[in-house]
């Protein structure tokens, strides 16, 4: 086993030296298992050290979702919880330990990911974002990732990002259900064609509880999703993927735009 | 007796009269709920519903969008 010693000056992404220098040796071997891939090159790797995320939520799909995201390399993390770590979050929400307990979940999620990856920028938000916010925070980041655990949050998220053209990844799951999806406006399709935007009922981990591999998956799922969205070969439509528990596998399936959606029907290309 | 035809609704197999459209499956398997509805591979705008009728083998998703995280 190789042990590094990694020296603060490499926590510095995204600023104008380090998007101009190449990888240094400990940046090589700490991505090396993604550097033998095929498709993922030294420039990839350059390329994604310029990309800076937004991250809403560092629940059990953020947690997941974000260590992946850090540990490929993405530059810089925007990570958004106004929430504390409690007892009940331990077995899913896999960036806490038992010291965390009351500690800010987006603060103590990025002090753990900084130790997981020391060669990126990481950002805590220790607030719930309101609309104002998350409309700059949208407009400044390369892709947002959805990991906030309500639908209005999410509603607001995918009006945001109708209004500024972004694409964005998002995630929910409560009991045995849950949903993943890459909304692409240029595309046609967003989260309110689904015919959603009416009061839903009560739901949620609180009152359906949740099963806890499952926002481990689409955590995964998301930050695969986010890692494609950055290579040459990303899907261009809107998607949703469905989760079945009985074959524990997802359905996806294409979002088509609905022409009466209230939030992009007006405006899609298709 | 109408023709019947075989479909599956969230993985599960059922009959359905020929002819039946996804508006009236909803109003079948689904009556009062607020759900979305993907058949085979794309999520069909609630305005189609009715346009739609299914065909043997046709694989319909009916699901409604939950909040957590």
């Amino acid at each position: 086993m190789t042990h590094l010693t990694f020296e603060p000056r490499f926590a510095t992404a995204n600023n104008a030296e380090d998007s101009q220098s190449p990888l240094c040796d400990q940046q090589f071997l700490y991505y090396s298992r993604h550097l033998l891939l095929p498709d993922w090159p030294e420039q990839h790797q350059l390329q994604l050290r310029q990309k800076k995320v937004l991250i809403v939520g560092m629940g059990g799909l953020g947690c997941p979702a974000a260590t992946y995201v850090a540990g490929a390399g993405v530059g810089c993390l925007l990570l958004a919880d106004g929430d504390n770590v409690e007892l009940s979050n331990l077995p899913r929400q896999t960036l806490f330990r038992q010291q965390d307990l009351g500690q800010n979940k987006a603060q103590a999620a990025a002090a753990a990911l900084q130790q997981l990856n020391p060669f990126i920028r990481i950002e805590a938000i220790p607030t719930m974002l309101d609309e104002a916010q998350l409309s700059r925070h949208i407009a400044a980041v390369d892709l947002i990732i959805d990991c906030s655990d309500n639908m209005p949050t999410k509603l607001i998220i995918n009006r945001l990002c109708q209004q500024q053209q972004r694409s964005w990844l998002g995630a929910s799951a409560s009991g045995y259900q849950g949903y993943s999806w890459l909304i692409n406006p240029a595309a046609g399709g967003c989260l309110c064609c689904l015919g959603h935007q009416q009061p839903l009922p009560p739901g949620g981990c609180l009152q359906q509880g949740i099963y806890a591999p499952l926002v481990g998956l689409l955590g995964l799922q998301l930050a695969s999703m986010a890692l494609q969205q950055f290579s040459t070969n990303a899907p261009r439509y809107s998607f949703v993927q469905i989760y079945q528990h009985q074959w524990q596998q997802f359905n996806r399936c294409q979002l088509l735009a609905d022409p009466d959606c209230v939030i992009c029907g007006a405006t899609t290309n298709v | 007796m109408s023709e019947m035809i075989p479909i599956f609704v969230n993985g599960e197999p059922h009959q359905i009269a020929a002819s039946t459209d996804l508006q009236q499956l909803k109003q079948k398997i689904a009556p009062g709920q607020q759900v979305a509805i993907a058949i085979n591979t794309e999520i069909m705008p609630r305005r189609l519903w009715a346009g739609r009728t299914l065909q043997p083998q046709d694989q319909v998703l009916m699901f409604n969008l939950v909040a957590g995280g």
